[in-house]
Formats: C-alpha cells, sequence, structure tokens
C-alpha cells in the first residue's frame, strides 16, 4: 500500500545508504511529497549552509497518492535550500518518474554530501545503488535519458540534469521526460554541485490501494467532472497556452521586461497557431486532460510550449514569431534550465541594453534589442554553457545586479531573488500579494488565487473560499478590489500545498476553474487509496503546517517582512495598455502594505511575519526541528 | 454529457458563450462566428472554437486596441 513506501538516505560523500519506512504519525502530520520534504529539508539542514555545498540536501518524492488510483498522481517533487534565493528550494513536475519510484518501494530520497565523481543513482524495486556516471556528464536532458533507458531498459523512467546544471547555472532544472521539467530554484543547480547527473528508477512492486472498488468508482466519478468542464477541454485542446489569448487582451502580461502590459500584434503567437506544427497531445500518468502538445519545427522534436514559454521567448523579449518560442521552448529543456527564469532574465537584460547599462562591450556583440529572434535564441545558449554575458545571468537576478552594478537591479521584476511570472499583476492586487509573499519567491504557483480574474459571483467566491474554513471577511468579485485578497491567498496556499503533498497535478485542483478538486476531494481520495482518514479540515490542518515550515526555513535563513514585497516599480509605473479597467494601475502602496497586515494576522504571525508561539503549538510546530524522520 | 450540454443550451446556458473581458457581460456567439461586439459595451473580440459548443476568445479586434 501506499503508506509502506520507504524513505532512503543517500550519503554521496561516503557511499552510505539507509532506508527507513515512513511511520503513520508523521504522514498524518506531513502527508508526504513537498509537505514531507520540507519538514526533511528544514531538519537535515544547517542554517546558513551553501546551497551549493555538500552540506545542502537535495530531496526527491513522490506524493502520498502517487501511482494510485487518485486521478493525475504523477507529481515528482524535488526540495532544497535554494541556490537561487537562499530561501526553500521547491520544485514539482509531471510525467511518469515519481510513480515508477513508488514502484520501486520509495517515497522520499533525500541526497546528502558531495559524490567525488558523476554518479547516478539506480532505484530499483527496493535497491538503491550510486553508479558511475562519467559517461553521462556533458550530455544533454534528453540524451542523457535515453543512454540510461538503453543501459537499463525501456521501462526505466529518469530524472536527470543538462549542462545547466552541470554548469551550475542558478536557476537549471531536473527534468524527466522530453519537457517535464522542475524548474523553480535551480534544483539543477543542486544536483549538478553534489556530481549526480540523474536518478533512474524501476520497480514492479505493487500499490496497494485500501478500498480498490471505491476508490475507482470515486476516480471514474471525479474524471467525469473534470473532463466535463470547460477549462478541461481547452486545456486539452491547446494547453496552456490558452491563457495566453485572455490575459495579453485584457493587459494582464508583461512585455518589453515591465515596460507595457500587453503585447501589440500578438496574433501570430497565440495558441492556435500550435496547430501548425503540432502532433497531437500526450499526458502525465493517470491523466485525462493530456495538456502538452508535441511538435516539429525545422526538424526539432519536442514537447510544449506553455504559456511559460509564449511569455519567455515571445512578449518579454518583444518577439511575436511562433517558431522562436518552439525553438526556445526546445532549448531549454535540451540544456536543462528553467524557462521562466531565463525569459525573464533575458528581458531583463534587454531593458538595461536599450538603457544603454549593458553595452555592446559586455555583450560581445550580441544585439540585445525586443524582437530579436536570433539573439534570444544565443542567449539561451550562452546562460546554459555560461558563457560572455550569459555567464553573468545564469547568476540569477541579485548576483548578476550586483556583477552589472549601476541600477541595474532596479528594472529586474523579482521577490527573494527569483524572477517573476511573465505576468502583470499591477491591476490585480491578490495576484501581486501572491508572489510577493511566497516562500520560495515570484511565483505563480504556491498561492496564485487565478480564478479572482474569472469576475465569479461573490455567491460561488464563498462556497469556494469558506470550505472547509470560513473567512470572516467580504469577498469582491472585482480583481482590481483589495478586499478579501488575503484570504484567497491563503486559501490557495493551503489548496496548493495539499495538493504537492498528495503528489496530484494542480491543474486538476481550484487553480484555473473553481469546478476542480478542493479539500473534500482530496479527503476522500486519500481515504479509499490509503485507508487514512482525514477529514477535508484536517487536511487542511497538515497543508498549513507544512506552509509553517517552508516559512519557518525561510526566516532561519534570514527573510522576513521586508522580503514580502515587490520591486518599486509595481507602485510607482503605472500600467500602459490594455483595457480601460486595467490601464494606468498602479500597486496601492498603503491598501497593499493593509493586505500584508491581514495576511500575517490570518496566518497567526506577528506583524514581522514571524509564526507566533501559539500557531506553532497549534500546529505542533513548537519543537522544531524535532528529527522524527 | 450530451443530454447535460443539450439541457444547459435549452436554457440558455453557458454553451457557445463567452464572457467579454472588458465588462464581464456573458456574450452569445452565433455559431463558427470569427468575431463578436459586445452588447453591453461595444468592445469586439476574435473567436475561436474549441469545439462546436465551445468558443474562446481569442483576442480584440486590433484595429480598436492600438494607440
Amino acid at each position: 500500500m501506499a503508506l509502506n513506501r520507504r524513505i532512503a538516505y543517500i550519503n554521496l560523500s561516503t557511499g552510505e545508504i539507509e532506508t527507513k519506512p515512513i511511520p503513520v504519525e508523521v504522514r498524518k502530520k506531513f502527508i508526504g511529497g513537498r509537505g514531507l520534504d520540507m519538514y526533511l529539508l528544514y531538519n537535515h539542514t544547517e542554517p546558513g549552509i551553501d546551497p551549493l555545498g555538500p552540506d545542502n540536501v537535495a530531496i526527491v518524492s513522490a506524493g502520498l497518492l502517487t501511482a494510485t488510483l487518485a486521478s493525475a498522481s504523477a507529481r515528482t517533487h524535488v526540495g532544497a535550500k535554494s541556490p537561487l534565493t537562499g530561501a526553500v528550494g521547491s520544485a514539482n513536475m509531471g510525467g511518469f518518474f515519481a510513480p515508477e519510484l513508488t514502484w520501486a518501494g520509495f517515497h522520499h530520497l533525500v541526497l546528502k554530501g558531495k559524490a567525488e565523481e558523476p554518479v547516478y543513482v539506480w532505484v530499483s524495486d527496493g535497491e538503491i545503488e550510486i553508479r558511475d556516471a562519467a559517461h553521462l556528464w556533458g550530455l544533454s536532458t534528453r540524451e542523457t535519458q535515453d543512454t540510461l533507458k538503453q543501459e537499463l531498459g525501456e521501462e526505466v523512467q529518469v530524472l536527470c540534469i543538462g549542462p545547466g546544471g552541470e554548469n551550475l547555472v542558478r536557476f537549471a532544472n531536473v527534468m524527466s521526460g522530453m519537457k517535464n521539467a522542475g524548474g523553480r530554484t535551480g534544483m539543477g543547480a543542486v544536483l549538478g554541485s553534489k556530481n549526480v547527473k540523474a536518478i533512474a528508477a524501476r520497480g514492479t512492486m505493487d500499490v496497494e490501494i485500501r478500498y480498490p472498488e471505491e476508490a475507482l468508482e470515486y476516480d471514474h466519478e471525479v474524471m467525469r467532472h473534470i473532463a466535463d468542464t470547460k477549462f478541461a477541454q481547452i486545456m486539452g485542446k491547446y494547453g496552456t497556452m490558452f491563457i495566453q489569448s485572455v490575459t495579453n487582451s485584457t493587459g494582464l502580461v508583461r512585455t518589453q521586461n515591465f515596460q507595457h502590459n500587453q503585447l501589440l500584434d500578438a496574433e501570430p503567437i497565440e495558441c492556435e497557431h500550435i496547430e501548425e506544427y503540432g502532433l497531437g497531445t500526450v499526458g502525465c500518468f493517470g491523466c485525462i486532460i493530456h495538456c502538452r502538445h508535441r511538435y516539429v519545427v525545422d526538424g526539432i522534436f519536442d514537447e510544449g510550449p506553455e504559456y511559460t514559454a509564449q511569455g519567455a521567448f515571445g512578449w518579454e523579449v518583444g518577439c511575436n514569431n511562433f517558431e522562436t518560442i518552439l525553438k526556445g521552448n526546445h532549448l531549454v529543456n535540451h540544456y536543462g534550465i528553467d524557462i521562466l527564469e531565463t525569459g525573464s532574465m533575458m528581458a531583463w537584460a534587454m531593458e538595461l541594453y536599450e538603457k544603454g547599462i549593458l553595452t555592446n562591450k559586455d555583450t560581445g556583440g550580441l544585439k540585445l534589442e525586443w524582437g530579436n529572434d536570433e539573439a534570444v535564441l544565443e542567449l539561451i545558449r550562452q546562460i546554459a554553457l555560461r558563457e560572455g554575458i550569459g555567464d553573468v545571468l545564469a547568476e540569477g537576478p541579485l548576483r548578476a545586479a550586483a556583477k552589472i552594478g549601476k541600477d541595474s537591479l532596479d528594472y529586474n521584476i523579482h521577490v527573494k531573488g527569483m524572477s517573476n511570472l511573465h505576468s502583470d499583476e499591477r491591476p490585480t492586487p491578490a495576484l501581486a500579494l501572491g508572489i510577493a509573499t511566497s516562500t520560495r519567491g515570484a511565483d505563480h504557483l504556491r498561492s496564485r488565487p487565478a480564478i479572482d480574474l474569472y469576475h465569479l459571483p461573490v455567491p460561488v467566491l464563498e462556497k469556494v473560499y469558506n470550505n472547509p474554513v470560513k473567512y470572516e471577511g467580504k469577498f469582491t468579485s472585482d480583481y482590481r478590489d483589495y478586499e478579501g485578497k488575503a484570504w484567497q491567498v491563503l486559501w490557495q496556499e493551503m489548496m496548493y500545498m495539499a495538493i504537492d503533498c498528495v503528489g496530484v497535478c494542480k491543474f486538476h485542483s481550484i487553480f484555473l476553474s473553481p469546478n476542480l478538486l478542493n479539500f473534500d476531494n482530496i479527503s476522500k481520495f486519500i481515504y479509499f487509496n490509503t485507508g487514512l482518514e482525514m477529514s477535508p479540515r484536517d487536511v487542511w490542518e497538515v497543508a498549513e503546517r507544512c506552509y509553517n515550515v517552508e516559512r519557518l526555513f525561510n526566516i532561519r535563513e534570514g527573510f522576513g517582512r521586508k522580503d514580502d514585497t515587490l520591486v518599486d516599480r509595481y507602485f510607482d509605473e503605472p500600467t500602459t495598455r490594455g483595457l480601460d479597467i486595467v490601464r494606468g494601475k498602479t500597486i496601492d502602496r498603503e491598501k497593499f502594505t493593509e493586505m500584508i497586515d491581514e495576511y500575517y494576522q490570518l496566518h497567526g504571525w506577528d506583524e514581522n511575519g514571524v509564526p507566533t508561539p501559539e500557531t506553532l503549538e497549534r500546529l505542533g510546530l513548537d519543537k522544531e526541528p524535532s528529527r522524527m524522520l | 454529457m450530451a443530454k447535460k450540454s443539450a439541457k444547459k443550451e435549452q436554457g440558455g446556458g453557458r454553451i457557445g458563450r463567452v464572457r467579454c473581458l472588458n465588462c464581464f457581460e456573458r456574450v452569445k456567439v452565433p455559431p463558427r462566428a470569427d468575431k463578436i461586439t459586445c452588447p453591453s459595451c461595444g468592445w469586439e473580440w476574435r473567436i475561436s472554437w474549441v469545439n462546436p459548443n465551445l468558443a474562446k476568445v481569442r483576442g480584440p479586434m486590433w484595429d480598436r486596441m492600438r494607440f
């Protein structure tokens, strides 16, 4: 059964490997996946360690419901101290790796120390080996996977790094399959710093379902419901690219770094153009949505692109060529670097070039002009291989700004040293609060109340956001308002944490549609598949506990209220384009401060954003680090 | 599922409707139409069809949007 999957501690310095069961009491407190990873991160690292040193840990995990009869239970989580931000490092990806790891008998791998030479970790039916990877070093992500599959068998699933991770690009990702990427916070660089090229898994150990008939029936019920939603139908045809039409039309994207909030003449990069290159869509383990396109362009075969690729190689850098998006998407997959951070760093460099802060001398003659498709593709390569100006940009916002100097940091759109999505939150205070307070930096996948953009009637908002815990304040349908938004952000934090703990895809939860999985559904999935009785309120409390552990980690590393904010441009530069309702918008500093105050108060944190002793006691975190596992 | 869709359409529900991104009015889209004008605020939108019953706003009519 899912509850008998083990945790393995792999010491890369000594070669020692220890495995343990995960006690049910730990499951009840942290469930698994991201939540338990964050507990392990807090407990197995010391304050102030170098994220790229041997004292950091890299934790790779499956969720509690991975490979069960819970729909889309495919997600792999990777955690460590982030080399990009120094805060919580956390990345999540789909595909087939986590189910294979589960069938091989494990839910969590904790990699410690540093191997002397390149290695890969082989996990197979309860056994773990550290193997030589000299022949893999230098290979792209896909070449690495192909090689290991040839050596170990086609059924093997591989999580790996590419040249970006080997070169310690601070936003290098981990990848599995053609495009499944644990993209954010530089987890690929952490594996690279440990000389770990890949983890390969193959398992034949069944996951026993506690109540199989009920679990299957319930999963069918949920899948029918999901398939019936408008969201699933559009996702199944266009993937996340469908978001571009709406957000660009409205004026909610950031173009030319942050100078405008709409790409004029965006027609050439709209999602429908995938039909000219696409070969159909594919899905992750256990998912009926199938949101990933496969495409061919100029002899390149790859998967994607997604909304982030459209932003990274489209509107952020002023390009409106769909083929640039397809090729750029391929290059970041090939090299194993985060698409979002790459696009944002390039857009920032282009604005610096426009303003004369970067010159041809700095760029080696590369003309970083808006809409220069060739420069965009070349810069991806330079970043991944740390060549020329790419070597500077590979350091991420804060370190790169320190190297470039002048007032370059003023133009970077980041929070806590991590770049924001290619979206513009100036007209949307709820979304702005979400990126400002997220534990891993500017982030749309940890707290974004995306349905706030839908102008939903208040009764619908009440139905969604008062379950399982009621909010005493008022909601508003207008995404430009500040009222009730602090709670929506907090609620989404709990939702995304819960779904990350069980290892189910966020696109199946209340993220882009109000009609998808909520805490009730997660509670039932847990019960039918594992037998664990956890009420929706219990699941919420686990999510709250795990989120507070992330917060505790950041506080221990020196983060606090001063870091829960936005760059000045959000407050000082009004939006220039878009619909009447979003044009001329900035974030109001005073109201924003009030939102932060309310957000802290709702969390049970003090005015500095530190969990109060009462909150820690209520959540059972008053004795952390407790080293239960 | 087909039964449910038919019922929605009969009742004037959401099938074949999109939301105007400017004023949030729900706008009925004639079958196979490639553009609409919001009767509430007058903004014009380009339309694409995910399936014969599911229209989506593809973008604004650019001649009204250039600055």
